[in-house]
């Protein structure tokens, strides 16, 4: 142990608390001798004369980066002062105590009602499996998962190409941009509906384009096709960004070594690429596998897939076991994906680390004649998406879309009369779930990303299934869990607004612990330090710095209220209904008309919001804060 | 300046770093007194606990062992915000989403002092380190 007795001792004492009366006492006069009179390399000699090692002088905190590393593994101590801390130990009980209650205790009740009866049985997954048609719905809902998957990928890739390594000019990226926007904020059904106006027996592009009569897009092939054409963006984003972060010298090399552009794309390219492929595959299998809306209007009873049957199963034999043994034969493969998927991005944070990107060498990668096809896959695909969503504005603006094309404001009048109710309880909801979600997510990432406390990664788990599960399992587990007292919760506004918090909270929870990744911890000490307790520090220091994460979570939130419908269909009730519930009444009665009208009003919405929201975002980066822009993405 | 300084005193305190399975020893059984009024210099290599033993006076980290005490009186389990001791950062640490101003007030504003009071207090300081005029910007634009 060191003789700390011996190896101190006192300064002169005079004050040395001013700038002045420091430097009279000789402060600051090596720094000037080394500044003014001195050359560097007279400096760095003097410095290695003296042998110096360490960091330390003065009573000032020395920042030892091993250390940093040191802190992240799990301390004993700190766990239990984390314990002790007076107002952490109430916020983390609280999270627990939702997140158990709101998302492990239905989920255990949908497998019980699965598993147990009066004793634990397989009979009714047994029965499941007995039937053919339920066999042929799991199959189905895993083959359309795969194409999804692989035809949403290619898709997404010839668009982040074309984006990224086509050196088009740059309105080409907005457009794409935009359009690409388009799928991934529209309500449910959209692309279904706009599919039967555009393909369906009596299509405008179909029959009065082509004079195709009784074509049938009902079965996997429309499925297949809206689902691609609704999803294949998760791809493009994904893939956009990896493609970008590929370093070109990589690619330049290929070409410096004698390798044409197609080797090179399928040698360097691609290969590098994989990660990202794998990636948005298993997000479009996983979006595929949760899809309800789609298989519901397209799938017809041709065409049978696990979501859709347990809704019927449920709402049209009241059979809730069949229903909840269904969702689980749908929660085996949407968790094994889910945990791919997180595996792989995992591993993508590692190979993507390909040293510094050089000076962005203009090296045309991709041929003319490539360009060119690329060019003709994308366009025809913006003109398709273009096409049906002005056949959607078109077909709420007419009596009846191919039957009688005149004008006709009647759709818009139900809207705002009979509708009116349906928009004001879902803004209500959203408005609701926006601060409360936004405000949980916020938390949470906080609290997972800068504390210490036992079984924090477990919450963190925890919290993320009922994002992970499809929301046809939440809705039927909600519906199992909250139908009896004394949580009678079905019926009321609250378990709609639980639903989402719970179920779409997960981006601004992520948003916030990127942000605070770059946020350096020593300033909440510093906080701390200066006596503010930690809701203090929390509400004077954190949430300033990661308003952006707010914003982004409470966008999320708003555009998932608008727009969801999967779990949203088991938990309406007749005093409250939505808007995705009114659009999926209008196309069950035939009235395609009313349901667009609906569609457009929603879109309408749900534009104003990001827009507003991108608004609102711009002005904090110009604030004091500096960067942390787009994470409207997620 | 100070007209009554604290003795502050460490009692045997140890701390372990547990990281990877395998613990670290980071401060050893220190036992020390600071009288008050006293300057302390801790010198030594990088890694052998100088950071670690400020840390676990100021709070930031637990003891595994061992006791602080302030003024003969056992801060050991108190919160740092409760501590009341000033740290230097090595980084800083500067509110980027608050002024000059406001960095130098935090402490005041966190202890609920009237608002004359803290602008008197933070104008000497701002004066005492030359940055009178600079009050109103953030700190990332000085």
């Amino acid at each position: 142990m060191p003789d700390f007795a011996n190896t101190y001792r006192l300064l002169p004492a005079k004050s040395v608390s001013t700038l002045a009366g420091y430097r009279e006492q000789g402060g600051y006069a090596a720094l000037e001798k080394a500044l003014r009179q001195q050359s560097p390399e007279q400096v760095i000699q003097s410095v290695m004369d003296a042998k110096l090692r360490g960091l330390g002088f003065d009573l000032i905190e020395i920042t030892i980066p091993e250390l940093t590393t040191d802190m992240t593994a799990i301390l004993y101590g700190e766990a239990t002062a984390a314990l002790r801390d007076p107002v952490l130990a109430p916020v983390v009980v609280a999270l627990w105590a939702a997140v158990a209650l709101f998302v492990l205790y239905p989920v255990t009740r949908l497998l019980a009602l699965t598993f147990w009866d009066d004793g634990p049985t397989l009979a009714a997954v047994v029965e499941l499996v007995g039937s053919w048609q339920h066999r042929r719905a799991l199959w189905n809902s895993l083959a359309l998962a795969g194409l999804v998957g692989a035809a949403g990928t290619a898709l997404g890739f010839a668009f982040a190409l074309l984006a990224v390594r086509a050196n088009l000019p740059r309105w080409v990226g907005t457009v794409l941009d935009t359009v690409v926007l388009l799928p991934l904020i529209s309500p449910p059904f959209t692309a279904a509906i706009a599919l039967i106006f555009a393909l369906g027996p009596r299509g405008l592009i179909s029959y009065h384009v082509f004079g195709i009569a009784g074509l049938n897009i009902y079965g996997l092939g429309g499925t297949l096709l809206s689902e691609t054409l609704t999803y294949f963006p998760i791809a493009y984003l994904t893939l956009k960004g990896v493609l970008a972060n590929i370093d070109p010298t990589l690619e330049d090399g290929g070409f410096s070594l004698g390798a044409r552009r197609w080797r090179v794309f399928r040698t360097i390219t691609v290969p590098l690429a994989v990660p990202g492929i794998a990636n948005s595959f298993l997000l479009l299998t996983a979006a595929s596998l949760a899809d309800f809306a789609t298989p519901l209007i397209l799938g017809g009873t041709r065409f049978p897939v696990l979501p859709t049957q347990a809704f019927l199963q449920i709402t049209g034999l009241y059979d809730m076991r069949g229903g909840a043994a269904l969702s689980f034969l749908l929660l085996v493969p949407a968790l094994a994906v889910f945990a791919a998927q997180r595996w792989w991005t995992e591993r993508r944070s590692v190979i993507t680390v390909t040293g510094k990107a050089g000076a962005a060498t203009r090296v045309r990668s991709l041929s003319p004649g490539a360009v060119a096809a690329l060019v003709l896959v994308c366009a025809l695909t913006v003109l398709l998406v273009l096409t049906f969503y002005l056949l959607i504005v078109f077909a709420s603006m007419v009596r009846a879309l191919g039957a009688d094309n005149s004008f006709s404001t009647a759709h818009y009048a139900h809207v705002f009369s009979g509708g009116l109710k349906a928009i004001r309880d879902t803004l209500v909801i959203a408005a609701v779930c926006m601060p409360v979600g936004g405000l949980f997510a916020v938390v949470l990432g906080y609290v997972v990303a800068r504390t210490r406390f036992p079984g924090r990664r477990a919450l963190e788990f925890a919290a993320m299934i009922n994002y992970a599960l499809p929301g046809t399992i939440v809705g039927i587990a909600y519906l199992v869990a909250f139908n009896d007292p004394p949580l009678a919760l079905t019926g009321t506004p609250f378990i709609l607004v639980i639903c989402y918090v719970f179920r779409y909270s997960l981006a601004g929870t992520r948003a916030t612990t990127a942000l605070l990744a770059q946020v350096d911890p020593s300033i909440e000490e510093a906080s701390a330090s200066l006596g503010a307790r930690r809701d203090v520090t929390f509400r004077r220091v954190i949430l300033p710095l990661i308003r952006p994460a707010l914003l982004a979570g409470m966008t999320v939130l708003f555009i998932r209220a608008m727009t969801a419908i999967s779990a949203t269909i088991f938990l309406v009730s007749l005093s409250w209904s939505l808007v995705t519930v009114r659009i999926l009444e209008g196309i069950t009665n035939l009235e395609l008309g009313q349901a667009s009208a609906f569609s457009v009003m929603v879109i309408l919405l749900v534009y104003a919001a990001v827009f507003l929201s991108s608004l609102i975002m711009r002005r904090l980066n110009a604030g004091s804060l500096g960067q942390a822009g787009t994470l409207l993405g997620g | 300046m100070s007209a009554t300084g604290a003795r502050l005193r460490l009692v045997s305190v140890s701390k372990r770093f547990v990281r990877a399975e395998q613990g670290v020893a980071a401060v050893d059984d220190v036992t020390l007194t600071v009288e008050p009024g006293e300057l302390l210099t801790l010198l030594g290599p990088s890694g052998c606990g100088k950071t670690t033993t400020l840390r676990m006076v100021a709070g930031f980290e637990q003891p595994d062992s061992g006791r602080v005490l302030i003024d003969e009186q056992d801060v050991t389990g108190l919160m740092v915000y409760r501590r009341n001791i000033g740290f230097v950062f090595q980084n800083y640490a500067l509110f980027p989403h608050l002024t000059v101003f406001e960095n130098v007030a935090y402490g005041l504003r966190v202890k609920r002092l009237g608002a004359a009071v803290i602008r008197e207090k933070v104008e000497r300081v701002l004066a005492l380190v030359g940055l009178p005029g600079h009050a109103r910007r953030f700190s990332n634009q000085l």
